[in-house]
């Protein structure tokens, strides 16, 4: 149980009607499948130029050292491989009639694009604040006992009400931790007093939340609603892939220490395509 | 034909640097330049030209460290350029300005524009810097000797040798009088 500071507020739980499913899989973070391979032009070369580079990258993962060393630039001129334009994009993906685009608008849930802030304190409460549309003056700020972080991840879900509406969400969702004891020292040590915030109290358990805004926005409270279904659905799977997901980054921060990464050589191919009216254009795949 | 991986490089970055417009002090806008995917895993990257302006093109892989592509373009029409690279991060960007006395694309490679010694077409397709005297570690870009046969870059320029190439040695010419 969460020692909770604040005083008694009036505790949400998410509609017992309403339903959520994420579309799609959710990224752990295996590496996504290599792309096809793509056929180069067999290049003429005309010139080269070579240079060595003392090179300093950012590191891959926070917590690593920079990546550092000499990297080999070539530069190489050369013939024109004589590549036709790429296709234009068929007329009919263009010109399609506004009455055709209105019906299959229709059809479709109503989309919601929902830009979200969630501060995780101590992996077991999470300050949310919410902004619809990513409009500032309708954010609603709420205190939930859901570890946010089961969300990172995941990019959009719907839910549907118990009326019947389809509900389609688009998340951008910024996630940070805070340790509450580690603040505390850390701002301690420069003699500063760490001005906890007041974190209500809430049960363990199902997702609930309280809400911290006066008169919040009622599509905006609808989200942190349905956020709250989604998890109450889906979270044991979420929990599992979050942990699933952590595990692989240390995973393969400890791969990387033990294997530094070394800056990778370059070769750049530059040509001159000539008067674009002497060109062909590539046939519609 | 060779083949490779197939990767998402390229942020879709693209900018301009306007370098002094001498002489002219409200010059033409320049028309942005369009970056382009192209077949077989190469970029286009084309532009309208002003009259009379002189084009020069960097290309970054980290966005701090900027090298000139190994040709100059000039005046006004279209420009249309092909690249690849296997970075898996490349920027581009035009580098242009208007110089009084470069009226053609043979006095903007002729011409140098550091005033160190080497023409601006020998700076740019041997890795320096046409607007920098030292742009390398090496010293002077006009003593620097890259392949280390003795003939600093203005000799093997005035020589006509490859300064990257120490088994390319001078020119012997034979004078026959009769």
């Amino acid at each position: 149980m969460f020692c909770g500071q604040g005083s008694a507020q009036e505790v949400k739980t998410p509609p017992v009607g309403t339903v959520t499913a994420i579309p799609g899989v959710i990224q752990v973070a295996a590496p996504p499948e290599p792309a096809a391979a793509v056929e180069k032009p067999d290049f003429q070369i005309e010139g080269t130029q070579v240079k060595l580079i003392d090179v300093v990258e950012s590191p891959p993962m926070p917590g690593l050292p920079p990546v550092s060393g000499t990297m080999t630039l070539k530069v190489h001129s050369v013939a024109d491989p004589g590549l036709p334009d790429p296709p234009r994009p068929p007329e009919s993906a263009i010109s399609a009639g506004t009455e055709d685009f209105a019906e299959y608008t229709g059809e479709q849930p109503k989309a919601h694009f929902a830009f979200i802030s969630a501060t995780v304190y101590d992996r077991s409460r999470t300050r949310l604040t919410c902004y619809p549309r990513g409009g500032g003056e309708k954010g609603v700020t709420v205190w939930s006992n859901v570890d946010f972080n089961h969300f990172s991840g995941i990019s959009a879900f719907e839910a549907k009400g118990s009326d019947g509406e389809i509900r389609s969400y688009h998340l951008m969702m910024g996630i940070g931790n805070e340790t509450t004891e580690g603040r505390r020292e850390l701002l301690a040590e420069h003699g500063i007093e760490w001005e906890m915030p007041e974190i209500p109290t809430l049960p363990d358990g199902p997702p609930v939340f309280v809400v911290e805004s006066q008169d919040p926005d009622t599509e905006t409270l609808e989200l942190v609603e349905d956020l709250h279904a989604l998890y109450r659905d889906e979270g044991k799977r979420m929990a599992e892939l979050s942990a699933a997901r952590e595990k692989a980054y240390e995973d393969k921060k400890a791969y990387l220490l033990a294997n530094p990464p070394k800056p990778k050589d370059v070769t750049v191919h530059f040509w001159n395509r000539g008067d674009s009216s002497t060109r062909p254009e590539a046939e519609q795949p | 034909m060779k083949r490779s991986d197939a990767r998402q490089w390229f942020l879709p970055v693209i900018f301009t640097v306007a370098l002094a417009s001498q002489g002219n002090s409200d010059p033409e806008p320049q028309p942005q330049m369009d970056f382009t995917q192209g077949l077989q895993g190469t970029f286009n990257a084309d532009w309208e030209g002003i009259a009379a302006r002189t084009y020069f093109m960097q290309f970054s892989t980290n966005l701090v460290d900027w090298h000139f592509a190994p040709f100059i373009d000039f005046g006004d029409g279209e420009h249309n350029r092909g690249i690849e690279s296997d970075s898996d991060k490349f920027f581009l960007r035009l580098y242009y300005g208007d110089f009084p006395g470069i009226n053609s694309l043979d006095d903007a490679m002729n011409a140098d524009f550091d005033g160190d010694g080497l023409s601006n077409i020998f700076e740019v397709t041997h890795g320096y810097h046409p607007f920098d005297i030292e742009s390398t570690a090496g010293g002077p870009d006009a003593s620097h000797d890259p392949d280390a046969d003795g003939l600093g870059n203005a000799t093997e320029q005035a020589s006509g040798t490859n300064p990257m190439n120490k088994d390319n040695t001078l020119l012997q010419l034979e004078v026959i009088v009769d």
